[in-house]
């Protein structure tokens, strides 16, 4: 037999769940707490006798603290965005140190990791090449700098430049200090030359600390002692970074040097402002996503040729299911619950035959409905969900198990400690269905503590193989058994996990957390629990609608103020 | 008779000499055992690293955690040694995974049976995996980082500085200054786990502060030997740089303890690199400008051919002379099948053929890392120097991989591979065995290979104050 291979990255979601494959003595099991943020109104799809390992009711949350500030560098996406909004798409922005992902989110990586030398070292070479090609752009450094400087430079355009450019990409206005040291800059590169010395004030400028990392730290506030409640520049840049993946524009920079965004009102109304803005908001909700969901793992899918002539499948797949989550989360405002149940779905050449809905030549997505009656509904039958989590050769229900445990769940897994073998999924040859192997995992009880985690949810959607194609039988004339349960909350196949996922209240309290650290850049403390049991409240009470969700958000005292960080 | 630091340092930029190869007679005083200053000739360390360790055999059996006591483990006494040679001390004979360091023989110690020894607190649960405890004991001396495990901060889990960034930057090993870069990263798979954390860096400055590896011969060529700025523009960016670290400086002042710290570490970057912009290039025998794009991972031993033509090259230049090599990562997944074919038929990636029980699958693969780590030392001894001693006599290179073996995940005979007499301070040729012996006598023996006091290593239980035997005093 020959075994078709994964490339690179492209299974490393299979080999974690291999190294989770056999777990012996993690008397803890589940960890975390899959049942924290329950409060909201459904009744929960974790009941069932017992209930499930680990899982314990939650005291009422401390009152809130807020959290030191989290100095996120910029990721390379946000570089990227800021460099294109503040000289235009046609300056081209080199190699930057790769973003580190922790916690599912480049900007947590951002802010919980330092810089190395060499990832110095290309910022500088960045922002000498990008000041040295927006510069050789006689018509663009006009429009950069904004005054028509004389030879040799003079103090009134270099000051005027220095305020105004330095307020764009600091996100703030430039000191006194600040402001005389790049003066004085501009005379130690030599001023016979105006436009190479604004040249390298510029690259300076893109290569110093206030560009680089987002510095919000906040000021007192009489009103709250003890608090810091980020300044205006401070909240517009958290506003935009957020919502924009980019600096402030203008309207928020105006709001900000008003005052306007010292109120939880005016902050409201510039997010409300940034949201009425389709495009750039869901550009923004995919960026999240694609995240959250890990799918730049499909670019490194291969798939059978007959499945992907064309080789854009894992494109395919990527697109569908994010414009899913836009079409529910934004343009419909619907019931973020929906996104597990939805037979609304988008397909394109690439993906009709594999959903069996009506061909279409089409390469772009167009919408279709998927059978009522048929396997599939919601984003985990999508063929982007399906295919991500699984070992290179076949499916691996541990690690789709895993994927719903930990992302969609937020419950967090041991490892097996080190000199337990491997026991199962040992795959070719055995003639034992993979529910059979797993088995194991029953009969041991210290597998079965960590185990009953992840397989019982991973068993339930083995109606669909490692490629998403629906299948009842397995390549060797097997039944294929998908009966699975999500802590005591039985269903058969994918479809059928969906409707569970839709009715337990933990789903959407995971995803108020992910969202609120994705908004933080960095994981909630403890004094947080509050904004977030607070938020899980009012998310359910606009039914699930994100939209309100990230209003909320960023209104909270969790996005709005923090403390001086320890000493 | 010129002074070699001066001759490195006394022309700015765009400047060129030919600073010979081999050894330039002119900076050695008459003896040729020294440099001409009176500095010791440099010696250089190297680490060379490869994933997913060695094949399993019976020596890995029992598990030495506490975590998990009686498990029963199914390592048969019938899976034979392929590794660990079966005679001590001097004139050991190769065995089958060993076989491609044949040559090298007299130049290596291979060093069989240690373990880290550092404790696996109880809370937060998790400290045990594996991986990182192999990896993070094996580059630091030290535990994993109480963190628990949750799979994603699990990535970064180191404690401390890995080994060579402790060398890079302890006041005892540049004691002539620093050269260009205290420290090189290469690496050539890049079929990680992740791409990123410590799945993917081997080299750490502490928590958090990963230095990932080049992985592009092309770019690596380039930071090292393109031509330099000019002396205007070398001018122009220093006072940049002076106004960018002054902002640093500022914004440091504002921060709290842990972001200041980050800020510190970025403000010794921009230092470091506002230094080598006026540090003279040497301008050395260049290497080969690299062509191809060595994508994929068949090309790994051809990128290792001509990535360590440029460090050799940068080493000759003493551009450097602390470098790591990340051969392959943690938990591998170059694909390779029984016959030791990257990417051939029947192919299964390398630490998933662990998780199968491929032992036939993951012998290939150690003999491909360690066939990789043969053509390093080939390369480090390929010229000698006007004394008669080649590049590897004045290195030390420590080999190692991230856990004893793949199929358990066993942290026992982690292996460890020395190459190089570090300029006489090493005896070589050795087999040492000491069963459960601890990891970090290798660490020790380094530091004190390479003139670092070190009374001991070795941290939260691991310490050591006893060097490997072929340390000379």
């Amino acid at each position: 037999m020959i075994i078709s291979l994964i490339s690179s990255r492209a299974s490393r979601r299979a080999l974690l769940g291999a190294s989770l494959a056999v777990v012996a003595g993690c008397s803890h099991g589940v960890t975390g707490n899959p049942a924290s943020g329950r409060g909201g109104s459904s009744s929960s799809g974790a009941g069932g006798s017992g209930g499930a390992p680990g899982v314990v009711t939650d005291p009422p949350p401390p009152p809130f603290v807020p959290s030191p500030p989290a100095l996120p560098r910029l990721t390379t996406a946000q570089y990227r965005n800021v460099i294109r909004d503040l000289f235009g798409a046609g300056i081209v922005v080199p190699e930057l140190e790769p973003d580190q992902r922790p916690y599912s989110f480049s900007i947590i990586g951002a802010s919980m990791t330092t810089v190395s030398e060499h990832g110095v070292d290309l910022y500088g070479e960045a922002a000498f090449g990008i000041a040295k090609a927006v510069f050789a752009d006689a018509t663009l450094r006009q429009t950069v700098v904004g005054c028509a400087p004389a030879a040799p430079l003079d103090d009134a355009c270099l000051v005027q430049f220095i305020n105004r450019f330095g307020l764009r990409a600091w996100r703030r206005p430039v000191t006194a200090d600040e402001l005389a040291r790049y003066q004085a800059l501009a005379g130690a590169i030599g001023r016979a030359d105006p436009w190479v010395a604004l040249q390298y004030v510029t690259a300076a400028i893109l290569q110093s600390p206030n560009f680089l990392y987002r510095v919000e730290l906040g000021e007192a506030d009489a009103a709250k002692p003890g608090w810091r409640r980020y300044t205006g520049y401070e909240m517009a840049s958290r506003l935009s970074f957020l919502l924009r993946n980019s600096f402030p524009d203008s309207e928020l920079f105006a709001a900000a040097s008003r005052g306007d965004l010292d109120t939880k009102e005016g902050v409201l109304a510039q997010a409300t402002r940034l949201l009425d803005d389709a495009g750039p908001t869901e550009t923004m909700m995919s960026a999240l996503y694609a995240e959250y969901l890990d799918l730049s793992l499909l670019d490194d899918v291969k798939f059978p040729d007959v499945m992907d002539p064309n080789h854009t499948l894992g494109a395919s797949m990527r697109g569908e299911v994010l414009d899913i989550v836009n079409r529910i989360a934004l343009r419909e405002s619907g019931d973020m619950r929906t996104l597990f149940t939805t037979r609304q779905v988008a397909v394109n050449q690439d993906l009709a035959g594999l959903y069996g809905v009506m061909p279409t030549a089409s390469s772009a997505l167009v919408p279709a409905e998927l059978a009522a009656d048929g396997p599939r509904a919601g984003i985990l039958t999508t063929g982007a969900l399906l295919t991500l989590n699984n070992r290179p050769t076949r499916t691996s229900p541990t690690i789709r198990g895993l994927f719903v445990r930990q992302r969609l769940l937020c419950g967090s897994v041991l490892p097996p400690p080190p000199g337990i073998p491997a026991i199962m999924e040992t795959g070719g040859g055995s003639s034992q269905t993979i529910r059979e192997q797993l088995e194991q995992h029953r009969r041991d009880p210290s597998c079965a503590v960590c185990h009953q985690a992840m397989d019982p949810i991973g068993l339930g959607m083995e109606d669909f193989d490692q490629y998403g194609r629906f299948r009842s039988t397995y390549d060797d004339g097997q039944a294929v058994d998908a009966r699975g349960d999500v802590d005591g909350a039985a269903f058969t196949g994918a479809r059928q996990l969906g409707q569970v996922l839709a009715r337990d209240p933990r789903v959407m309290a995971c995803l108020v957390k992910q969202i609120y650290r994705y908004g933080s850049a960095r994981l909630e403390t403890a004094g947080e629990a509050a904004t977030l049991a607070e938020l899980g409240r009012a998310f359910a009470a606009r039914a699930f609608r994100l939209r309100p969700l990230l209003l909320e958000l960023v209104s909270s005292d969790g996005f709005r103020f923090t403390v001086e960080g320890a000493q | 008779m010129i002074s070699r630091r001066r001759m490195l340092r006394g022309m700015l930029g765009g400047s060129t000499v030919a600073l010979g190869l081999p050894l330039f007679e002119a900076m050695l005083n008459g003896h040729g055992t020294a440099l001409a200053g009176g500095a010791g000739l440099p010696v250089r360390y190297g680490m060379f690293f490869w994933g997913n360790g060695l094949p399993w055999t019976y020596r890995h059996r029992g598990t030495t955690d506490t975590i998990s006591p009686g498990i029963n483990h199914p390592l048969e006494d019938s899976l034979t040694d392929l590794y660990t040679p079966t005679t001590q001390g001097k004139g050991f004979a190769v065995t089958e995974t060993l076989k491609p360091l044949e040559r090298h023989l007299a130049s290596i110690n291979v060093v069989t049976g240690l373990e880290p020894k550092t404790a696996i607190p109880d809370t937060p649960v998790g400290q045990s995996d594996g991986h990182m405890r192999g990896i993070c004991v094996g580059l630091t001396a030290d535990q994993i980082r109480p963190m628990g495990y949750d799979h994603d901060p699990h990535i970064y889990a180191v404690s401390r500085p890995s080994l060579d960034q402790y060398i890079a930057k302890h006041p005892q090993f540049y004691t002539d200054g620093p050269p260009q870069y205290r420290s090189l990263e290469l690496g050539m798979s890049a079929a990680t786990l992740h791409d990123f954390g410590g799945w993917s860096s081997i080299s750490h400055n502490g928590p958090n502060s990963l230095n990932p590896p080049q992985r592009d011969p092309k770019k690596l060529f380039d930071q090292l030997f393109a031509v330099k700025p000019d002396l205007t523009e070398i001018a122009r960016r220093t006072s940049v740089l002076d106004v960018v670290a002054e902002d640093t400086r500022q914004l440091g002042k504002r921060l709290g303890r842990r972001d200041r710290q980050r800020l510190d570490e970025h403000l010794s970057h921009i230092s470091e690199i506002e230094r080598r912009l006026n540090v003279t290039r040497a301008a050395c025998v260049s290497p080969a400008v690299p062509g191809g794009t060595f994508a994929g991972e068949a090309a790994v031993l051809d990128k290792l051919d001509v990535m360590g033509d440029i460090l050799v090259a940068a080493l000759r230049c003493d551009m450097s002379r602390v470098f790591t090599i990340a051969f392959t990562t943690g938990a591998s997944l170059l694909p390779m099948n029984a016959l030791g074919e990257i990417n051939g038929a029947g192919a299964v990636q390398a630490h998933e053929a662990c998780h199968a029980g491929r032992r036939d699958i993951i012998t290939a693969f150690s003999k491909l890392n360690l066939t990789a780590y043969a053509k390093l030392l080939d390369k480090l001894t390929a010229d000698k120097d006007v004394d008669g001693q080649t590049l590897l006599d004045r290195s030390l290179i420590l080999g190692t991989s991230e856990y004893g073996e793949g199929y358990t995940h066993s942290n026992k005979e982690h292996p460890f591979i020395f190459a190089g007499k570090a300029g006489g301070k090493l005896d070589t040729g050795w087999h040492v065995r000491e069963e459960g012996g601890n990891m970090a006598r290798a660490h020790l023996t380094v530091l004190r290979a390479l003139g670092i006091d070190a009374p001991s290593y070795g941290f939260n239980g691991g310490e050591t104050s006893s060097a490997l035997p072929f340390l000379r005093a």
